[in-house]
């Protein structure tokens, strides 16, 4: 099968394997694909069917009209493995005008694309007659067009003939929502330049996080260098810590078990009979001073407003802490080894957040310098990513437009330049 | 500022409308409607998990669970395979990996080793770097962030599993811990933004999605979607479900608290079944952080 334009939704485009579909197919110069389980869904296929060669080739091409995209997948191997088994492909003899071309209904009878495992190894006639395989065999009624209309001409075709097809699939309840445009629609030559732009931004600084990157790695080694060199210092102090920290926190948990005794007292004590409006108000904002804090985040900010609100009920944690390692003892000073080990790990998540910090500072740079709003950019350069990574259109999937993938085989050295940031 | 209010509006009929769009389950043979957006449910109870018993559930190793549904939705969604995982966090030893190689992403599922039983990709990400807090091993990787959509994942010391919302949940005894948005179920309830176009999330875009939740028996839950059209041969194209979709889907396996994680083309899961045999669903591109499971 060569060239393909695809203008309609959900649909198949061929699928069956057989070259003994060749002959059945290879005088149509236009197909139209019509999915009669989902009605609203119709395929156009233009251009010479040449000789099948898809079927030849073992290429499997969907189209997706919401997304103006078409996907071929080579069976390559794993088909070439299966034993063929033979395709039906029977001329019915009924005919339809699509767009004044005269069509006719074919069946073809092997593609067993419902199914989940290598479809195209099955033969689905064998089974004719069951409810499934009824389903499938009407999703893959083929409207075979005979058409020497000239390639320019097939958009007002094939727009003409979704409309008819549209226009009866209207009726149907099930088809009653319409499919509006989705997000991520294909690149066009203005969005690939200005994705480029943006692309041509990151990869500029790539430079930069790649030194911190360099930095991170260097400050981890130091990092291994000194867990090396302080051997078992680390577990000894936390093992001479351990017993005094558990002996602090039961301390302070029952300091905290009288507050809680003494709360509602104390509470009672506010609420004296006297014009406690400021008290209420003082107590408002430092509540709203920890949800703020908490919501952020923010655990030393969160800290300093519980200390002030327990003050004001007249707990003082700080107090409790002071009391239970004066009970307990104080902990061990940490070693140098230590000390050190804690200012290099610091240092690394200091390095590690400006890394971050750096990606998304050049990302929202990216967007804005290519124009187009941030979540559009994103979008595109996924797109872009794909392609890429599907190896440029030349491996077996390609899950863009076949306009998308000219498109950006026209750019591919505009590409090249900015594949760095293309991960 | 209409969209706004209207978003901010408590009253229903002040709000916009979901894009059309309606979710059915094959069922023997037939396809079964079970959510329609213009009659989206606010909350899931249990009674609303209607998918549940529509999962043919096979074992897998270590007290794990998985299956498939086969979903029908709009456009692009037309075929879209559920794949599902429910996992009990007493049975299994969760664990973050990250995967660097010369300053980029370099996670995948071939990292999660032969012990792993579940893995799949963890959190969001921005360029190489993961978004939002990260715990390591009871060590901070990464600082936390917080909005109001966001959800934080913690596994604590003791094998405890949490998944808290819109706020940094306390780091004490925490071992691992990752945060991904937007949240799709909050205490049984679809946040405010997902029952309406234009409160900050998109609720119109569709694609490959990956998400995670906690049911109300405390087992973790994970739904995949796959582009399902002749036989899985495209399953990796990133077309799938909206989000409110994906929070029906969620509630409707029953999970209580639920959020997104990085879908599309970052999308991978891998499990493994009760025979030993590994079960992948691989993504296009690696990823910085992976969530691990081991039979313990």
């Amino acid at each position: 099968m060569e060239k393909t334009d695809c203008l309609a939704d959900n649909m198949w485009i061929g699928g069956a394997r057989n070259p003994s579909g060749r002959n059945a197919l290879k005088s149509a110069t236009s197909v139209v694909f019509r999915d009669y389980v989902n009605p609203r869904a119709i395929t156009c296929i233009h251009e010479t069917i040449s000789r099948s060669s898809a079927l030849a080739e073992k290429k499997m091409l969907m189209a997706m009209l919401s997304q103006k995209m078409y996907m071929e997948q080579e069976f390559g191997a794993a088909a070439a493995a299966e034993k063929a088994k033979p395709t039906t492909v029977k001329r019915t003899g009924k005919t339809e005008s699509i767009a004044g071309y005269k069509c006719e209904h074919i069946m073809v009878t092997d593609m067993g694309g419902m199914m989940r495992k290598r479809p195209w190894a099955r033969s689905i006639h064998r089974q004719e007659g069951s409810p499934m395989i009824r389903s499938i065999i009407r999703a893959t009624v083929v409207l075979a067009c005979v058409s020497t209309v000239a390639h320019a001409q097939f958009g007002g075709l094939i727009k003409k003939a979704r409309e008819k097809v549209e226009a009866k699939a209207e009726n149907k309840a099930e088809d009653a929502i319409p499919v509006k445009p989705l997000e991520g629609d294909p690149l066009t030559e203005s969005t690939l330049v200005a994705v480029l732009k943006g692309l041509s931004l990151e990869a500029e600084s790539k430079d930069k996080t790649k030194q911190l990157w360099t930095a991170i790695e260097a400050k981890a080694k130091e990092v291994n260098e000194a867990e090396r060199a302080a051997g078992d210092e680390p577990d000894k102090w936390h093992k001479a810590s351990r017993d005094i920290e558990s002996c602090a926190s039961r301390s302070i948990s029952e300091s905290e078990k009288i507050h809680e005794k003494e709360m509602p007292q104390k509470v009672m004590a506010l609420n004296n009979g006297k014009d406690n409006t400021a008290v209420i108000a003082k107590l408002n904002a430092v509540g709203k001073r920890m949800a703020d804090a908490q919501a952020k985040g923010d655990t030393p900010a969160f800290q300093k407003a519980f200390a002030d609100y327990g003050k004001m009920l007249g707990f003082d944690p700080a107090k409790d802490s002071a009391v239970a390692y004066a009970k307990c003892g104080k902990l061990p000073a940490k070693p140098a080894s230590m000390v050190k080990l804690d200012q290099l790990k610091a240092e690394v998540d200091q390095l590690t957040e400006q890394r971050r910090a750096e990606e998304a500072e050049i990302g929202g740079r990216a967007a804005k310098a290519s124009g187009i709003p941030a979540d559009k950019y994103a979008l595109a350069r996924e797109r872009l990513l794909t392609w890429n990574s599907e190896g440029k259109g030349k491996s077996g999937r390609r899950s863009l437009t076949k306009e998308e993938n000219d498109l950006f085989l026209a750019h591919a050295s505009d590409i090249r330049k900015v594949e760095s940031v293309l991960q | 500022m209409a969209l706004f209010a209207a978003c901010m509006g408590s009253a229903e009929w002040t709000k916009l409308p979901l894009p059309p769009s309606r979710l059915a389950v094959r069922e023997g043979g037939a396809w079964r409607e079970w959510w329609n957006s213009a009659r989206a449910p606010g909350r899931y109870p249990h009674a609303l998990a209607t998918l549940v018993p529509r999962v043919h559930w096979r074992d897998g190793a270590a007290g794990t669970a998985w299956g498939e549904l086969q979903l029908a939705g709009v456009g692009e969604a037309w075929r879209t395979r559920l794949i599902v995982v429910r996992i009990d966090p007493r049975r299994v030893r969760f664990t973050l990996d990250t995967a660097f190689a010369d300053g980029n992403v370099a996670w995948s599922l071939d990292r999660a080793g032969a012990g792993a039983v579940v893995a799949l990709n963890a959190g969001q990400f921005l360029r190489s770097m993961p978004w939002g807090w990260v715990m390591l091993d009871g060590a901070q990787f990464l600082k936390p962030s917080v909005a109001p959509l966001v959800s934080t994942l913690t596994v604590t010391t003791s094998g405890r599993v949490r998944l808290v919302h819109a706020t940094v949940p306390d780091s004490a005894g925490v071992l691992w811990a990752f945060q991904s948005y937007p949240t799709l179920l909050n205490a049984g309830t679809v946040p405010e933004p997902l029952r309406a176009p234009g409160c900050g999330v998109d609720v119109a875009h569709r694609d490959a999605r990956l998400a995670l939740g906690l049911d109300g028996a405390g087992r973790l839950l994970i739904a995949m979607t796959r582009f399902d059209a002749i036989g899985g041969v495209f399953d990796r194209v990133p077309f799938g479900l909206t989000t409110p979709e994906m929070a029906a889907v969620m509630g409707a396996l029953g999970a209580t608290d639920a959020v997104l994680l990085d879908g599309g083309i970052s999308a991978q899961l891998m499990v493994l079944d009760a025979q030993g045999t590994a079960h992948q669903w691989p993504g296009v591109r690696q990823v910085p952080l992976g969530l691990v499971a081991h039979a313990r």
